[in-house]
């Protein structure tokens, strides 16, 4: 579904990424997890096209994700194919609710409003915040923030998911809330990529496992094998603090 | 004492229906142009700035050209440019005379002037506007025209509001430029009075009192309009 070729992203003099490659299959769940400047989020972010590797190549279904392209239609297909969710939300702080999650529906896939307010209702009960469709985000708690933008992703019927630290910047106790409509997602079906720091979400709901460190794929495998014995001795260090 | 005498009784003499109609019509000239300049000044700059942040290096530069040329010169120049120089260039290229209102003129090179200062006041409202809009923006595969219509401008334009306001007030002040080009505007109608009197001291006081006022107003409203945008914060 995505497979990405010996990409490279360089901040200046730091390499963010180095040579890494990766495949997601359709309904893979894969967690990246690593130490904090690891380059997960950068290698997330090229997946979704927000980052211009300096090298290597992202395919989407098999097709080149060239953000260099004139072909911008193209680009914006190859985009919505991929929902993703940021550590800080980014709602659109003018819009209500309701219409974070129809504007682009109506504006990209040339839904009509009834329809697109229609599928934004039902998404919105899904994450449990129907009574929440007329508030502006500032009325909202970080958890409730978090659950309105994965239902705005959804909105676009992606292939798969993309999570950034979802849950990074919310207060502990709604970081439950967040992770349950992650899970139920997940037991939908789902295809999901996820940089996070819960490793018992994890080991609970992912099928794959990679740890990154110094932007370097450095092991992969079943959550089980990777918690229970891991190789690298960067990843048992790391266990070692965060288990 | 008898200064004040003197001013009281100088007072009088000035502040009749007649003059204090004629330097209000000419205070509706001032605040004309302010208007007009403030007007085509954020048409202006809505451009400029789409050319500041523009991917063409070419636009890029132009506009960049036009906001340090405007902005590192002076405003009397640049209405002297207009009114002595531009008329003699259009001679000189088409052969025929022209001779276009000095409230033409006083309206075009104050929209020019304006014009710079909006496009940098508008670049860096937009450029404000938090990151993470423009990638969310993105990853719903929103069109370049449609996240500027729909998430960029609209936060942007809440932040440039209150400067576009101080830049109203600045227009009013300037204006007062256009005197020495023969605008009858608020300064021109003060030293008219005093000419006719021969004394300028309560021409130019009472010229004083209508721009506070003009100015204070305006200050005020836009007090009130940046206190109640920031309740829909």
């Amino acid at each position: 579904m995505i497979s990405l070729k010996n990409v490279t992203k360089q901040f200046g003099s730091l390499t963010a990424v180095d040579n890494a490659s990766l495949k997601v299959e359709k309904g893979e769940i894969i967690c990246l997890i690593g130490p904090s400047g690891s380059g997960k989020s950068t290698l997330l972010r090229c997946i979704a096209g927000l980052e211009r590797p300096e090298s290597g190549e992202v395919y989407i279904d098999g097709e080149l994700l060239d953000l260099g392209t004139k072909d911008t239609k193209k680009l914006e297909r190859q985009r919505i194919k991929m929902g993703f969710v940021f550590q800080h939300f980014n709602l659109f702080p003018h819009m209500t609710v309701l219409e974070n999650l129809t504007l682009a529906p109506i504006e990209v896939l040339g839904m009509d409003k009834a329809a697109a307010e229609q599928r934004a209702a039902e998404l919105l009960a899904r994450v449990g915040l129907a009574d929440k469709r007329d508030a502006y985000p500032a009325k909202l708690s970080g958890g409730q923030k978090q659950r309105v933008a994965i239902a705005r992703s959804l909105c676009m019927d992606p292939e798969i998911m993309l999570f950034d630290e979802p849950t990074s910047a919310l207060d502990p106790e709604m970081v439950g809330e967040v992770l349950d409509v992650m899970k139920e997602l997940a037991q939908a079906g789902m295809t999901m990529v996820l940089v996070t720091h819960e490793m018992g979400f994890a080991r609970e709901v992912a099928t794959k496992v990679i740890f990154l460190a110094d932007g370097k794929i450095l092991e992969e495998n079943s959550p089980a094998e990777l918690f229970q014995n891991p190789q690298n001795p960067r990843l048992q260090d790391f266990l070692s603090k965060v288990l | 004492m008898n200064f004040l005498e003197n001013l009281s009784a100088t007072w009088a003499k000035f502040v009749t229906p007649v003059n204090v109609t004629f330097m209000l019509k000419a205070a509706c000239i001032s605040v004309g142009i302010a208007v007009a300049a403030l007007f085509f000044g954020t048409i202006l700059g809505v451009l400029g700035a789409a050319g500041r942040i523009s991917r063409n290096k070419v636009i890029r530069g132009l506009a960049s050209v036009y906001v340090e040329v405007i902005r590192g010169t002076p405003m009397m120049l640049q209405i002297l440019f207009f009114y002595l120089g531009v008329p003699s260039i259009v001679r000189a290229v088409t052969g025929s005379p022209w001779n276009p209102s000095v409230y033409l003129i006083g309206v075009v090179a104050m929209s020019i002037n304006s014009g710079a200062y909006s496009t940098e006041l508008i670049r860096s409202a937009i450029q404000a506007v938090d990151q993470g809009q423009w990638e969310a923006s993105e990853t719903l595969g929103l069109s370049y025209g449609k996240m500027m219509r729909f998430i960029i401008l609209p936060q942007a334009f809440k932040r440039i509001i209150p400067p576009l306001v101080s830049e109203f007030i600045t227009l009013i002040k300037d204006s007062s430029l256009l005197s020495t080009i023969g605008v009858v505007e608020l300064l021109q109608s003060a030293k008219t009075l005093g000419a006719n009197y021969y004394s300028y001291v309560t021409p130019l006081l009472m010229a004083s009192v209508v721009y506070l006022t003009l100015t204070l107003t305006i200050s005020r409203f836009s007090r009130k309009l940046e206190e109640r945008m920031a309740l829909s914060d």
